[in-house]
This record gives C-alpha cells, sequence and structure tokens, in this order.
C-alpha cells in the first residue's frame, strides 16, 4: 500500500482584498501518493495555482488541514515553510528563474548554498545534476547563452539537487517549442519512475498526458 | 546560509555592478576622506600651535596689557606695561627671572643687503627665558640695556640673509635710521609664538624704545617663578595693581589693565579650541556621512527592486528572511566600508599634499593622521551601512516569494 505523501482536507483559502474577501479555494479534498504524477488542470482563476502554493509551502491555507506525509503542516511559521522547501521540495517555473548573473553551474548549487553544503560537494552535486540533464559540458555558460529547453533543463537540476520528495512544475512547458517541451516532459516522467512525486500545473492537455492523474479544478473546487 | 557564502554572495553581486557600486560610495567616500582631511589638518595645526608655546618651561609666566588673557600681543591693546612694571616685579615678585621685550618691525639693512624683520627689544635676561645658544659675539648685556647701546644681536637667518657666510661681529647695520654694531649671533632656534625666532634682530630694550619707537611701553614681560605657580601669578598681579595704582580689592581680573598667564593657561586655551573646532569639523563630516548613508539607502532601494525575482527565487528555493535580510545587509555595509577604506586612502592622500602646501608657509607643520580618526572612520562607515541597508534589506526579506517570482 503506497504512503499519501499529501493529504488536504476542507482546506479553504481566501484573500483579503481592502474589504473585499475573495475565496479562491472552497474546501479542497485531495490525497496525493508518494510517486505519483500528477497534473492540475483547469482555466485561469481557478485556483490551481494558489493550490499549487500551499502545496509546495510557499503560501497557507486559510483553512482546513494540510497534512504533509503525516505532519500537520497547516500552520508552519514562514522559517519552517523555507526550510521544508529547503529539504523537501523542487521547483519548475514557466519562467525558469535562474539568476543571469551566475553561470549554470552556480545556479543549479544555489539551494545548497542554503543548505550548507560543502563547496567541493555543491560543485560534485550541481555538476552531476547536470550531466544527468545532458548540460554537463556547460557549466560555466550564463543562462542568457542558453536556449529556453536548455534553461528549463539546468532548471531541472537545481530542483532534483536536494534530492526532494516531491517536484513542483509550474507550467514548466509554457515558454517552450514542441521538442523542448517533449525533453522537458521526458525528465519528468523519468523522475516520477525513479520514484519521486511530481506535481505538475499546466493547461496544455498533450503536457498533461504524461502525468498518470489528471486533477481538474474550476471555481475553486475539485471537478475531477 | 554559512557566513563564507553569505559573503561571498554579497561580494559577487557588488563586483558585478563595480561602476554602480562605485558610484553609490562616493557619497561616502568623499565624506570619510573630508573626515581624514579635516581631522589631519586640525591635528596638524593644534600641534604646530602647542609647539609654538610649549617647552618653555611650566615655571613661565608672561604679563600681557589688557586684561583679555592669553595668546600672542595684540597690536590693538593700549599698552600699559613699562619697565617699571618689570623692575617692580624683579624685586618684590618671587621670580629668579623677569624679562622685558618690546617687539616692533622695520627695515634693516647692512652694506649692500636690506630687508623688512622682526625687532626685539630685550634685555640680558631675554635667552633665559627663550633658551638660545649664542654662535658668535656675545647677547646683549646689562651695560648695554642701562646705556642704551647701539648694538645688535642678530637671529640666525637674517645674518645669512644680511651677511651671507661673512662674519658679522662688529659689522654695521642700519634698522630704520638707527645705526647699530652687531654683537652677536644666535644659533638656529626655530619658531616661537608664530614668530620665526631666527629672523629676529635683537636691540637693548632700552634702545628700541627711544631711539626707533620714542615710546615707554614693553610689549610684555616674562619671568620665572619660585614655588607654586598659582600664588606667583597673585603675587605678580598684586605687584602690578599697587605700581598700576588700580584698587582691586576682590582681585576681579577684568578691572585690570593687563593679563598674567602661564604656559599651561596658553596649552589649555589651545587645546579648548582645538576640540571645539574637531567637534565642529566632526558635525559637517556627520552630515555628509548622512547624505552618503541616504545615497546608499537609495541605490539599495532600488537594487532590491531591480531583484525582485531574484529575491522571490532565493526565497522559493529554501532561503530564509534571515538569509535574505543578511545578504542586504552585508551589501550595505560591504558598501560602505569599502567606501570607508577607499576614503581612508584619499583622504592620507589629500592630506599629505595639504601638509606639502602647508609645509611651505608655516615653518615646522608636521604632517599627522591621527590614528583615532582611521578608527572612527571605520566605524562609522560600518554604522552608517547598518543604519541605512537595514531598511531596504528588511524589504526584501518580507516580500512574498509568490509575488516576488510574478514581477515583472
Amino acid at each position: 500500500m503506497p504512503e499519501s505523501i499529501i493529504e488536504l482536507k476542507n482546506l479553504t483559502k481566501t484573500y483579503q482584498n481592502d474589504d473585499v474577501e475573495t475565496l479562491v479555494l472552497r474546501g479542497l479534498d485531495l490525497t496525493i501518493q508518494a510517486g505519483e504524477f500528477v497534473a492540475l488542470m483547469g482555466p485561469s482563476g481557478s485556483g490551481k495555482s494558489t493550490l499549487m502554493h500551499i502545496l509546495s509551502f510557499l503560501d497557507r491555507p486559510t483553512n482546513g488541514s494540510y497534512m504533509y506525509r503525516g505532519r500537520d503542516v497547516t500552520a508552519l511559521t514562514a522559517d519552517e515553510r523555507a526550510a521544508l522547501r529547503l529539504s523537501d521540495i523542487g521547483f519548475v517555473f514557466q519562467a525558469f528563474h535562474l539568476l543571469p548573473k551566475l553561470n549554470v553551474l552556480e545556479n543549479v548549487m544555489l539551494p545548497l548554498v542554503y543548505a550548507g553544503a560543502s563547496i567541493a560537494d555543491r560543485k560534485q552535486r550541481a555538476t552531476e545534476a547536470l550531466q544527468n540533464v545532458g548540460l554537463g559540458e556547460r557549466l560555466d555558460f550564463l543562462p542568457n547563452q542558453l536556449s529556453g529547453g536548455q534553461k528549463q533543463r539546468v532548471a531541472i537540476a537545481r530542483a532534483l539537487i536536494n534530492n526532494p520528495s516531491v517536484i513542483f512544475a509550474d507550467e514548466p512547458t509554457g515558454n517552450l517549442d514542441s521538442v523542448s517541451s517533449e525533453q522537458v516532459l521526458g525528465i519528468l516522467s523519468d523522475l516520477h519512475r525513479d520514484g519521486k512525486t511530481v506535481v505538475m500545473v499546466t493547461h496544455e492537455p498533450d503536457a498533461a498526458a504524461h502525468a498518470k492523474r489528471i486533477i481538474r479544478m474550476k471555481d475553486g473546487v475539485i471537478t475531477a | 546560509m554559512r557566513i563564507p557564502d553569505l559573503v561571498r554572495t554579497s561580494s559577487d553581486s557588488l563586483r558585478r555592478n563595480t561602476s554602480r557600486s562605485f558610484l553609490t560610495v562616493l557619497g561616502i567616500v568623499i565624506g570619510i576622506a573630508a573626515v581624514i582631511v579635516m581631522l589631519s589638518i586640525g591635528q596638524g595645526a593644534q600641534g604646530y600651535v602647542l609647539n609654538q608655546v610649549a617647552n618653555l618651561g611650566s615655571d613661565v609666566l608672561f604679563v600681557e596689557s589688557g586684561n583679555g588673557g592669553g595668546g600672542p600681543p595684540s597690536p590693538f591693546v593700549q599698552q600699559t606695561l613699562n619697565l617699571k612694571d618689570a623692575a617692580a616685579l624683579a624685586k618684590r615678585g618671587p621670580f629668579t627671572v623677569v624679562s622685558s621685550v618690546v617687539i616692533t618691525n622695520a627695515a634693516v639693512s647692512a652694506q649692500e643687503n636690506s630687508t623688512f624683520t622682526d625687532i626685539a627689544g630685550s634685555d640680558e635676561f631675554q635667552l633665559d627665558i627663550f633658551p638660545a645658544e649664542i654662535a658668535t659675539g656675545r647677547f646683549i648685556d646689562h651695560e648695554d640695556v642701562t646705556s642704551s647701546a647701539r648694538v645688535a644681536v642678530l637671529g640666525w637667518d637674517i645674518a645669512k640673509d644680511l651677511f651671507g657666510d661673512q662674519d658679522p661681529i662688529g659689522e654695521r647695520i642700519t634698522i630704520r635710521n638707527l645705526p647699530a654694531r652687531v654683537i652677536g649671533v644666535v644659533t638656529p632656534q626655530g619658531s616661537k609664538f608664530f614668530s620665526n625666532l631666527d629672523k629676529r634682530i635683537y636691540l637693548p630694550v632700552t634702545t628700541t624704545q627711544r631711539e626707533l619707537l620714542n615710546v615707554d611701553y614693553v610689549s610684555y614681560i616674562s619671568m620665572k617663578a619660585i614655588g607654586d605657580i598659582e600664588i606667583a601669578k597673585d603675587e605678580a598681579r598684586a605687584i602690578l595693581r599697587d605700581t598700576h595704582a588700580i584698587d582691586n580689592p576682590n582681585a576681579d581680573l577684568a578691572k585690570d589693565d593687563f593679563s598674567v598667564s602661564s604656559q599651561s593657561d596658553a596649552v589649555n586655551i589651545i587645546a579648548g579650541v582645538g576640540f571645539a573646532l574637531t567637534l565642529l569639523l566632526a558635525s559637517i563630516a556627520a552630515i555628509s556621512l548622512v547624505v552618503g548613508g541616504i545615497g546608499i539607502m537609495n541605490m539599495m532601494l532600488v537594487s532590491v527592486t531591480e531583484r525582485t525575482r531574484e529575491i522571490g527565487l532565493r526565497k522559493a528555493i529554501g532561503g530564509t528572511e534571515q538569509d535574505i535580510l543578511r545578504q542586504f545587509l552585508l551589501e550595505a555595509i560591504m558598501l560602505t566600508i569599502g567606501g570607508g577604506v577607499l576614503g581612508i586612502t584619499v583622504g592620507i592622500f589629500f592630506s599629505f599634499l595639504a601638509s606639502l602646501a602647508l609645509k611651505a608657509f608655516v615653518d615646522g607643520w608636521v604632517f599627522v593622521i591621527p590614528p583615532s580618526a582611521i578608527i572612527s572612520a571605520f566605524l562609522v562607515s560600518t554604522v552608517v551601512g547598518i543604519a541605512f541597508g537595514y531598511y531596504p534589506a528588511k524589504r526584501a526579506a518580507k516580500l512574498d516569494p509568490i509575488e516576488a517570482l510574478r514581477y515583472e
């Protein structure tokens, strides 16, 4: 029996803008098993990004409960959430978010800097991670010398460097051509095969097709 | 984040923007350099002035006309002292030496050379107060003073100016219209009380009064006291009130037409002026550092805004608020300390240039860089970095990672 890594019960999120309260998530119940490859789909404004932010400890729910690996993480402080992001979460963003003035190797090493790894260890692990995504020859390139697909592979190497349990990919193919998209989705599928939990937000059915399970959202609730 | 990584992260991001970093700290550089230059010149001036009054011995007292206190004799004060006062002080006061001087200046010529220089009408005790050696010949003696002899003793430089390498003893010089015979030359003494003693010509005080100036006053009386200096001061005042017929039983100094001061009085006054000057310079410097600090804050705020996405990313991958705060605070501190070091270097350089220029005009000026100035420049630039870097760094640390990642 697979272990459930993410368990939401009646989770809500409201945003307070002046006097206007907007209910973005309206009582979600969701369980994701360890090692699943899940696609979160839905039109814009459906709440899928908000859900992903909460799942990845970038944001906190307003109500309800979030159990991560059997631990209640509903009310963690900012520092506790930062520590969890560092140890358990890998991010892949649509806009890559590589630091433009750091080279490829330095970008990938960045999480290890916050983790406090030794410099030799950082270099070795980052080099390996880049070799795994086929960029072992471009360690000293700057991000603007790379194609979009290469940038996203660097970002994936960075997401994997801390050996996280869950990869969150927010529209990872949104800025890529179809060849690069296939490459990136292939890597995500490989990660899933290697036992990682992958949660991908996307509105592209082709991308979602790579996932083993599709969660559809609309107006702050899960529809399927 | 560990400290070495923090330092590397902050210094890398400054290095990638070298020209901007430099321009940002220019205010600090100028502020610190100004502090160093001002303190250096201030200390140099104080040292120079103290050197002018020091080393006469703590037992030396001066009496001047007017009740104004210390400082060099002023030409605008009613001259009230004369040789009778000096005689009374010598006879009735607790003094080993009493020496009267009348100071003036005049055109002097000898053979084909002529110049304009200081004249000191002195008695035979002058060199007991201002210690100096006779190079050749002799100094003015008691007989010269009582007979108003037309004899002159030359300072070292003026002897060279008038006679070159020739021996001046026995030669004739003309002071204004007064002919005098050179009887001696004094060894080099340097500058004291803001006049170059080596350019000075000594005549008997009586000769100067009667034949040169047609007056009977003396510019100041100096004496060496026996016993407690404060008691000696009071005794000197009592004697002079008596000779000047001043009714002043309560010893109100404002009623006197003379003033008595010791060397330590002069030193204290100068030290007090020096402290006030330093305070003034420090407050000007403080303003320039605040202005520089605001420049740093402004630039750091721009930098935080520009790097919003970087901050978002750093927070997303696990950087804590502390990590971000420290990174930006350290950037600000490194900027200001870098500016401080640069400012100290520039300041020392310009202080040195200034001292070269001053040396050309002021005899005995010394180039000093007070170590306290360097230490405080360091401390101040660090404090400025913390004070003006904290707000931008706090702002960076408080950014919401989701908003920051979306920032365009």
